[in-house]
C-alpha cells in the first residue's frame, strides 16, 4: 500500500518516545466505551420509523389542536368537531360489520408490527473487527466481496461469475464455472477459509463453497 | 457513535404500537357479537354525557365552552413539543474539541478536532483501495471519539483496511502525544456491474 501518511515528528530530545497515554482513561476504560460503540454500530437505532411514528402522531395532535380551538372559537369544523367525533363513535355498531372488523384487523396487525419492531434487536448486516487500536466495524458487503476476490483468484473465474453471501456467522461462495473449465473446489475452499481465518471477526464466520453444477459459456 | 436515545426511540414505537393494537382489538371486537358490541351505544352514550357534564361545570368566560378544553390543548402542546424534541435529538454528538490536557503552569492547551480529521483525510485521502474517506468526532460517554468512515473498492480486504488506518492513528498519535478512541467504519459502495463482459476469443 502506497500514498501519503501522516508524518510524525521527528522525536525531540526531551521527550521521551514511547506510547502515547490515552487521554486520562485506562485500557480498561476503553474496551468498554469499544463495546459499546461496536454494540451500538452493529445495531439499528431504528431512528427512522421512530421519526416517522413522532410525526404522524405530531400531525394527529395539530389536527386535534385545530378543531378544538375552532370548537371553541364557535367556527366551523374542517373536518369534524368534537361533538360528531363522539356521536360517531358512539354509532359504531351501526356501521357495516365487514368495515370494521376489516379496519380492526388492519389496526391490530399495524400495531403487532410496530410492538416487534421495537422489541426485536435490530442487528445489522455488520461485523466487528478485533483491532488493537481502534473499535472496527466491517460491513459483511465488504467481506463478501474480498472473499470473492480470493475465490475468484483460487477458482481462476470471473470474479462477476463469483457470489458470495456473507451472513452473521457463515460465508458463502456461489461459483459458477466457464464451460470447459475443472474448477478445484477444494482449492477454492482451502483459500476463502485461510481469508476467513485471517480476518479477527467477531462473530468468526464459516466459510462454504459451492461450484455450479452447469457452467455457463464465455463466463 | 451518536448520542441518539435508542430506550426513547423503542420506547416511542411500542407505546405507538400498543395504542394502535387496542384500538384494533376493540374495532375487532365490536365487529364480532361480544358483549362489547352489544353495550357499545349504552356504554358510548353515557361516557359522552360524562364529558359533557363535565365541559358544563367547567364553564369559561360564559355557557358553550369549558377551560377543560384549555387543559386539553395545554397537554396537546405538551406533548407536541415533546416529540419536537425527541426528533431534534437523533443523531447528535458532534464535538470540536479533541482533547484537553489538564493544565500546566504555563497555561492550557485545547487540540481542536480539525487538527485529528485534517491529518488523518490527507493521509487516506489518496489511497486507492478506496472510494472515499471521512472523519469526524464524537462525545461517546463525555469523552471525543474519532470516528474514520471509509468506502472500500471492490475485493479489498477488510483486515488490510483495519491495519492500515491503525497505522496512520498510531502515527497521529505519536504526533498529538495523546492517544483519543477511534472507531473504524468500513463499508462497500460496490455498484454492480451493468454489462457484460466482452469476449475477445
Amino acid at each position: 500500500m502506497t500514498g501519503p501518511s501522516i508524518q510524525s515528528a521527528q522525536p525531540r530530545t526531551n521527550r521521551p518516545v514511547t506510547e502515547p497515554p490515552a487521554a486520562g482513561t485506562t485500557p480498561a476504560a476503553e474496551a468498554a466505551l469499544y463495546r459499546r460503540i461496536t454494540r451500538r454500530e452493529t445495531h439499528s437505532p431504528k431512528s427512522g420509523l421512530a421519526i416517522v411514528v413522532a410525526v404522524l402522531v405530531i400531525v394527529f395532535l395539530v389536527y386535534g389542536g385545530v378543531e378544538i380551538v375552532l370548537n371553541m372559537l364557535g367556527q366551523r369544523a374542517l373536518v369534524a368537531s368534537p361533538t360528531q367525533v363522539a356521536t360517531a363513535i358512539s354509532q359504531a355498531d351501526s356501521y357495516p360489520v365487514s368495515n370494521v372488523l376489516i379496519a380492526g384487523i388492519v389496526a391490530a396487525l399495524v400495531g403487532i408490527a410496530l410492538i416487534v419492531a421495537g422489541l426485536a434487536g435490530g442487528r445489522r448486516a455488520r461485523h466487528s473487527l478485533a483491532d488493537d487500536r481502534a473499535a472496527v466495524v466491517v460491513d459483511n458487503e465488504v467481506i463478501a466481496s474480498a472473499l470473492a476476490r480470493t475465490a475468484s483468484h483460487a477458482g481462476n473465474v470471473d470474479p462477476d461469475n463469483t457470489t458470495v453471501t456473507v451472513s452473521h456467522r457463515a460465508a458463502r461462495v456461489d461459483i459458477v464455472p466457464t464451460s470447459g473449465n475443472h474448477i478445484d473446489d477444494r482449492k477454492v475452499l482451502d483459500a476463502v477459509t485461510a481469508q476467513v481465518a485471517s480476518m479477527p471477526l467477531k462473530p468468526p464466520l464459516s466459510a462454504d463453497v459451492v461450484v455450479e453444477k452447469h457452467g455457463k459459456v464465455g463466463a | 457513535m451518536n448520542t441518539t436515545n435508542r430506550g426513547a426511540n423503542r420506547l416511542v414505537i411500542i407505546v405507538a404500537g400498543v395504542i394502535v393494537l387496542a384500538l384494533g382489538a376493540v374495532a375487532i371486537a365490536l365487529a364480532l357479537p361480544t358483549v362489547i358490541r352489544a353495550q357499545w351505544r349504552d356504554g358510548s352514550n353515557q361516557a359522552t354525557r360524562t364529558i359533557v357534564d363535565w365541559l358544563q361545570q367547567t364553564p369559561l368566560s360564559g355557557p358553550g365552552t369549558s377551560w377543560l378544553w384549555l387543559i386539553g390543548l395545554a397537554a396537546l402542546v405538551v406533548l407536541l413539543v415533546l416529540l419536537l424534541v425527541f426528533i431534534s435529538r437523533q443523531g447528535k454528538g458532534h464535538t470540536s474539541t479533541l482533547a484537553t490536557p489538564p493544565p500546566t503552569e504555563n497555561g492550557l492547551t485545547v487540540v481542536d478536532s480539525s487538527v485529528a480529521v485534517g491529518l488523518l483525510n490527507d493521509a487516506l485521502a489518496d489511497r486507492p483501495e478506496f472510494v472515499s474517506s471521512s472523519v469526524s468526532t464524537y462525545l461517546v460517554k463525555k469523552r471525543p471519539v474519532l470516528k474514520i468512515a471509509v468506502t472500500c473498492r471492490r475485493g479489498v480486504s477488510p483486515h488490510e483496511v483495519a491495519t492500515m488506518v491503525s497505522t496512520q492513528l498510531g502515527a497521529l498519535d505519536a504526533l498529538l502525544g495523546i492517544r483519543i478512541p477511534a472507531f473504524v467504519q468500513i463499508s462497500g459502495g460496490f455498484r454492480a456491474r451493468v454489462s457484460r463482459a466482452t469476449r475477445l476469443q
